[in-house]
């Protein structure tokens, strides 16, 4: 695997900035689709529309943008696995989306079982939660580049 | 005029300097790439309202309302990074065809709000009730999306060639 994805970035004209503007544009989905929902139910944004309604029409938009994100990233990781397992904000990444991905999926499971009826404080702070774990994901994503900055080397 | 020591002097700036040198590059990069997010994001979902392919129980303006000022705050977020990272390396950008493409598409996408204004003023009142959107209109909506996906292509490229 990591022979062919080092042939494949390295030999495909343009593919590596292809893949990464695909990576973008399923982050644009997955931001989009989750930040509404969760200002939605903190009650900062989109109040024109339907609740119920807003969860059951996005919630694909975040299901199809994760294998998307999850395809367009994973070359880069095979090819260079140590330049990403050894960096410590690849780490905080990781940390971000799980507690951001365990969050939407109890999101998902209480939408599905009609629990979010009315936005308990409860939902607000979760919702809050999750709002900062997506956006910290995406910030850490730019910052694996920039790892230097933050943990100088020797 | 691209060639101008214009853009060299941006480089020397005491505020080109000062990110340039420092973590405020990396900071402003992730917040260009968050705010970029944001905003297409929410440009997405009107775009996608306007092309007739989703949210069609809403009227377009009950979504514009929601979404316009957003867009417009995150484009203000987007631009104001994007200049503090440009000027620190302005002389070699401007000649960087992968940033003239990104704001040639950039100006096209701004041309393209502005017919869709024109047009849909035009159209009677109500047009935007409709189930069926004027085919003129949703033209205008899947142009956004195709011009402003080049936009992000021509950004993430540019770094790929300097």
């Amino acid at each position: 695997m990591t022979e062919l994805s080092i042939k494949l970035l390295s030999t495909v004209p343009g593919l590596p900035p292809i893949l990464q503007t695909i990576h973008l544009l399923g982050l644009t989905m997955l931001m989009a689709s989750a930040v509404m929902m969760n200002l939605r139910l903190l009650n900062l944004a989109g109040r024109g529309q339907q609740l119920q309604e807003m969860l059951q029409r996005l919630f694909p938009w975040v299901f199809w943008a994760l294998p998307v994100m999850l395809l367009s990233g994973l070359p880069f990781l095979l090819a260079r696995p140590q330049r990403y397992l050894n960096n410590p904000v690849f780490a905080y990444k990781a940390a971000f989306l799980c507690l951001a991905l365990i969050l939407t999926a109890a999101l998902w499971l209480a939408f599905r079982r009609g629990r979010i009826q009315q936005q308990t404080w409860l939902v607000k702070a979760l919702a809050l939660v999750s709002l900062s774990a997506w956006l910290m994901t995406a910030m850490s994503g730019r910052w694996i580049a920039y790892a230097d900055y933050l943990f100088w080397p020797g | 005029m691209l060639q101008h020591e214009f853009w060299l002097n941006l480089e020397y700036t005491w505020l080109a300097e000062q990110i340039g040198a420092t973590w405020l590059f990396p900071l402003f990069n992730s917040l260009h790439v968050v705010s970029i997010t944001l905003m297409l994001g929410a440009l997405l979902m009107l775009d996608l309202r306007l092309s007739g392919v989703a949210a069609n129980v809403y009227p377009y303006r009950t979504l514009s309302r929601d979404f316009l000022l957003w867009i417009w705050l995150a484009f203000i977020v987007a631009v104001v990074t994007g200049l503090g990272l440009f000027i620190t390396r302005a002389s070699a950008h401007v000649l960087n065809p992968a940033f003239q493409w990104k704001m040639l598409l950039m100006l096209l996408a701004g041309l393209n709000m502005l017919v869709f204004h024109r047009r849909s003023l035009r159209l009677s009142e109500g047009w935007d009730n409709a189930r069926s959107i004027p085919l003129s209109i949703r033209l205008t909506g899947l142009a956004s999306l195709l011009l402003w996906a080049g936009v992000m292509l021509g950004g993430r490229w540019m770094g790929h060639i300097i």
